[in-house]
Formats: structure tokens, C-alpha cells, sequence
């Protein structure tokens, strides 16, 4: 479904990512884990269109759409979770999920509304609370849902865990895998490696901008390196 | 009669206010130079009545288009820059206009120009049909303002104003609404400095000098950027206030200055934005009259 080729990217004239190859599969839960300033982030911003394409092949159903920029790449089906929520904080609960639904069949949207509200309770009691006064977790609820709108057959999700009471961080993996499990193929990216090995099928560990490892979940929880520099033991 | 002069003025403030309000409450981007639009739109609707001749209901579109012209091109090069750059640039854009008025020969230079009275199926413009004209604009662009916010554009100014990249991810091309908020903003200012210019009967470069554009902004953020209401509120205190306390007029930069320290350090939302002090205590009035009923009933 998603692939990427010998992808390279910079910020400016500094490197941030080097000769990058992975594939997602449709139906799969992937994870990518790093440490902090590894290019997790970045690697997003670059399949979402945030952050250009420097060199290499980007496709989506084996459609290139690296040089398409990120507006038009989000009619293609994938939805993005940033890090750090970034709901719209002075919109209401009600209009960050509007704005989600852009471009969207409008006949289709009361469903997915409802949807929403079936999976995060929480958001529909909310509706028209500006997203600013909400909690953490509730944001990040928000932003799930908002991407959910989309009704996306790719979902990325960037550091999910960040910030978040472990309590709602189980919840959010929780409803990751059930919306995996209902069809949505998902990658994340991921510094709690535990919780994300423990989630995903699939694996890639990125190292300063390199993809230094990969594997099946269940191997990579196994590696020794693994274990060492991102499981604490 | 002074009434209906001020009234007038207080229409042509609301009209900037709000075209203000498009850009810099909606779409998020700082313009300190409004008074250059208004300018543009001023001159070339006297222009084109006392050169060319046409009649006052084409140039007032077109002065709107004129603006509307200057203000996507300021578009275009928002989108390049931060947002501190671009409150520089306005300001310069607004020195470069009047210095252009004030010398080019064109223009009138340092004389000004003299603007014909309108006339329309035979009925010459008095301040009455002035007032008339004032009112229609301000309900038309009322109406546009309070359709914005539940509409798909305004949900996607929002997103923008909020958060770029966020918005960009959903699918929306920020470069294009900034752009459309500059285009509809400076159209308004143009064609209320059309209707300033006839109105007046004369115009001059220091019309639309920088204060004239603080005073604009000073209105929009005292009523509350954003807000639909509240440029209009704040453009009738501040053009009513100099009428009711003389010192106001005569220290009007400190006031305007003042006001938006005061503003941005205690009430950035305005008087009547979202959460400001004024609309809490009236949802609270509201709640409890609406719990007086249920008693009572």
C-alpha cells in the first residue's frame, strides 16, 4: 500500500534522512521506533508532504506521489495524527471534526460523526467545548478522531503516547488495533517501543536518520539491541 | 446635520473594521497598513469620476477591485514570510502609498483631489443617501461575516490560522485562503474609501496615513479579532469617543496605542470574543433569566 524507495530528506542544508526503504501493507500495523531525533517525525511530514522529498520513490497504491503536495495528498486516503495533537485549540470539538471531513462526501459525514463518537464517548459530550480547554488525552482523542473523518485507509500516527497518562495511552493503542483490526492499515511512530512492539505486526528501528533494523514485532522484541537501547533491558 | 455625519463615520469604520477583521481576525495574518486599501480605493474611484467620467456605481466596484488587486499581491507575498515580516511590510506598503498621493502629480500631490457628489437615476448624493449606501454595505458584509464561521471557508480559515501544517495534513491549501482573506479584505477597504472619497467631496494623502490604520486595527482587536460582532462594537466606541470626550481627538495615538496594550495584555479576545469577560457575564445573565422562566413556569 505505502513505499517508500531509497528516500532521502533535509531540512534545509542538514540531512535528516538517509536512503530510507520501507513498505506497509495494506491491512498491516506498523511501527517505526527511535529514539528522540532519529527522524521519526520527519519520516511523516515526508509521506504526509510537509517536509519535500529530497530523492527517492514515494508510492501509495503503487501511485508516486512524492512532489504532490501535502493538500492534495490527503484526497489519496491517508490520514495523519500529528505529534503533539495539534488540534485547532480555538475551534470547538465539533468543528476540528468538521474540518476533518474537508472534501468528503457530505452525505457521508453524519455517519462517520457518528462513528467518531461511538469509538472517544468522550468527544461527543464535548461538541461544543472549544479543543484549547480540553485535556491532554481528550485532544488526543480529537486528533484521532479528526483524521478518522476521513474515513482513511492509511493511518499515520505520530508518538501517540507523548504526554499522556498511561491509563489513556492503553486506551489509544486499544483503539488502534481495533481499527486495524476493522480494515485500516496503520503506521506509527513510536518512542514507547514497548507498547508499540506490543501492538504491531511489523517493525523498523531508525537510528540518526537510518533504517538500522527490521522485522516481525515478536523479533525485534527479541533482539538483543533492541532490548538493550529501546525495551530497558 | 452632525448626527448623520456621524453616523456616516461611524459606517465607514465599522466597513474597515471588519474587512480587517476578514484578515487579520479570520485568516490570522498581522496587517498594520490597512489605510493603504482604503487610500487605493479612495483615488481611484476619484479618478475615475472626475477624469474619466464614469459614473459613481461602476468606480465603486472597481475601486474595490483596485484594492482587491494590491491586496492579492500582499497575498502572494504573505505567504512567503513569517508573520513579523509581513506586519513590517504592511506598514511599509502603507508609507508607499501615501507617499505615492502625496507626490505623484496624478494624484493631485500635496493639493488632493477634488471628488464629485454621485449621482444616481437623477438623485444627487447627499449625506442621507450616503448614510443609505452605508447601511446596505455594512448588512451585506454583516451577513458575509456571520455566514463565515459555519461555512466550509471559515472552518478552513481557522484551521489555517491555528495550525498551518495541521491544516495542510487535512487537505487544506493554506496559501489559497490567505490569499482569498487578503483579496475579499482589501476589496471592502477599497470600496469604502470609494464611498469616503464621495462622501467627503475631497481627499488628501494623510486620509489614509499609517494612524488611520491603527485606528482600524485598534477597533477590530478592542471589539475582539475573530469575533463577528465585535469590530462593529469596537468601531462605534472608538469613532463615538472622540465626538463624546473632546481629549480624545486631541490625544487620539496615545488612546489608540494605550488601548491596544491595555487589550493585549487583559483581554486579548476583545470586548466581546470568545471567552471574554463581557460574553461570560452574559451567558451567565442569559442562563439565569432562562432558570428564572422555568421557576416561573
Amino acid at each position: 500500500m505505502l513505499e517508500l524507495r531509497n528516500i532521502n530528506a533535509h531540512y534545509g542544508h542538514s540531512q535528516v534522512l538517509y536512503d530510507i526503504s520501507l513498505d506497509v501493507k495494506q491491512g498491516e500495523f506498523v511501527t517505526i521506533i527511535g529514539a528522540n531525533g532519529a527522524g521519526k517525525s520527519t519520516l511523516m511530514k515526508v509521506i504526509m508532504g510537509l517536509v519535500p522529498v529530497s530523492s527517492g520513490t514515494l508510492l501509495f497504491k503503487g501511485q508516486e506521489i512524492g512532489s504532490a503536495k501535502a493538500w492534495d495528498r490527503a484526497g489519496l486516503k491517508i490520514a495523519y495524527v500529528p505529534e503533539g495533537r495539534r488540534v485547532f485549540g480555538e475551534l470547538t470539538v465539533a468543528e476540528n471534526l468538521k474540518i476533518g471531513g474537508w472534501n468528503e462526501p457530505p452525505a457521508e459525514l453524519p455517519r462517520r460523526l457518528e462513528k467518531v463518537m461511538a469509538i472517544f464517548p468522550r468527544l461527543g459530550e464535548r461538541l461544543n467545548q472549544a479543543a484549547r480547554t480540553m485535556s491532554g488525552g481528550e485532544q488526543q482523542m480529537l486528533a484521532i478522531g479528526r483524521a478518522l473523518m476521513r474515513d482513511p485507509e492509511l493511518l499515520l500516527v505520530d508518538e501517540i503516547s507523548m504526554g499522556l497518562m498511561p491509563i489513556l495511552v492503553n486506551r489509544c493503542f486499544e483503539v488502534m488495533k481495533q481499527l486495524n483490526e476493522q480494515g485500516t492499515t496503520i503506521l506509527l511512530v513510536e518512542q514507547n517501543a514497548r507498547k508499540a512492539l506490543g501492538a504491531a505486526g511489523r517493525g523498523y528501528v531508525l537510528e540518526t536518520g537510518h533504517i538500522v533494523l527490521a522485522g516481525s514485532a515478536r523479533d525485534l522484541q527479541n533482539d538483543e539491541a533492541v532490548k538493550r537501547a529501546y525495551l530497558g533491558g | 446635520m452632525y448626527e448623520q455625519v456621524v453616523a456616516i463615520n461611524v459606517g465607514l469604520a465599522m466597513l474597515l473594521a471588519m474587512s480587517l477583521n476578514i484578515i487579520t481576525g479570520f485568516a490570522g495574518q498581522p496587517t498594520l497598513g490597512h489605510a493603504a486599501f482604503y487610500g487605493i480605493g479612495a483615488y481611484t474611484s476619484a479618478l475615475l469620476t472626475a477624469k474619466a467620467g464614469w459614473p459613481f456605481f461602476l468606480a465603486l466596484p472597481a475601486a474595490g477591485a483596485m484594492a482587491a488587486l494590491v491586496g492579492v499581491l500582499l497575498g502572494l507575498f504573505s505567504v512567503r514570510v513569517r508573520e513579523d515580516f509581513l506586519a513590517v511590510t504592511t506598514i511599509g506598503i502603507n508609507f508607499v502609498v501615501v507617499a505615492i498621493f502625496q507626490y505623484v502629480q496624478l494624484f493631485g500631490a500635496s493639493l488632493g483631489l477634488a471628488v464629485p457628489k454621485p449621482e444616481f437615476l437623477g438623485v444627487r448624493f447627499g449625506n442621507t443617501e450616503i448614510l443609505g449606501l452605508l447601511i446596505l454595505l455594512n448588512a451585506l458584509v454583516y451577513l458575509f461575516m456571520r455566514h463565515l464561521p459555519n461555512s466550509w471557508l471559515g472552518l478552513a480559515l481557522g484551521g489555517v490560522r491555528n495550525d498551518e501544517e495541521a491544516a495542510a495534513s487535512l487537505g487544506y491549501n493554506a496559501d489559497h485562503y490567505k490569499v482569498f482573506a487578503f483579496t475579499i479584505g482589501t476589496f471592502i477597504a477599497g470600496m469604502t474609501g470609494s464611498v469616503y472619497a464621495h462622501f467627503m467631496g475631497f481627499i488628501s494623502s494623510t486620509d489614509f496615513a499609517f494612524p488611520v490604520s491603527i485606528g482600524v486595527l485598534s477597533m477590530a482587536v478592542l471589539g475582539g479579532l475573530g469575533s463577528v460582532t465585535g469590530p462593529l462594537i469596537g468601531a462605534l466606541i472608538l469613532t463615538l469617543a472622540p465626538e463624546v470626550f473632546r481629549f480624545v481627538s486631541d490625544y487620539r495615538m496615545l488612546v489608540y496605542g494605550g488601548l491596544l496594550v491595555l487589550m493585549m495584555r487583559f483581554q486579548p479576545q476583545g470586548l466581546v470574543g470568545d471567552d471574554s469577560y463581557l460574553q461570560r457575564l452574559w451567558t451567565k445573565i442569559r442562563g439565569r433569566r432562562e432558570e428564572g422562566k422555568a421557576n416561573a413556569g
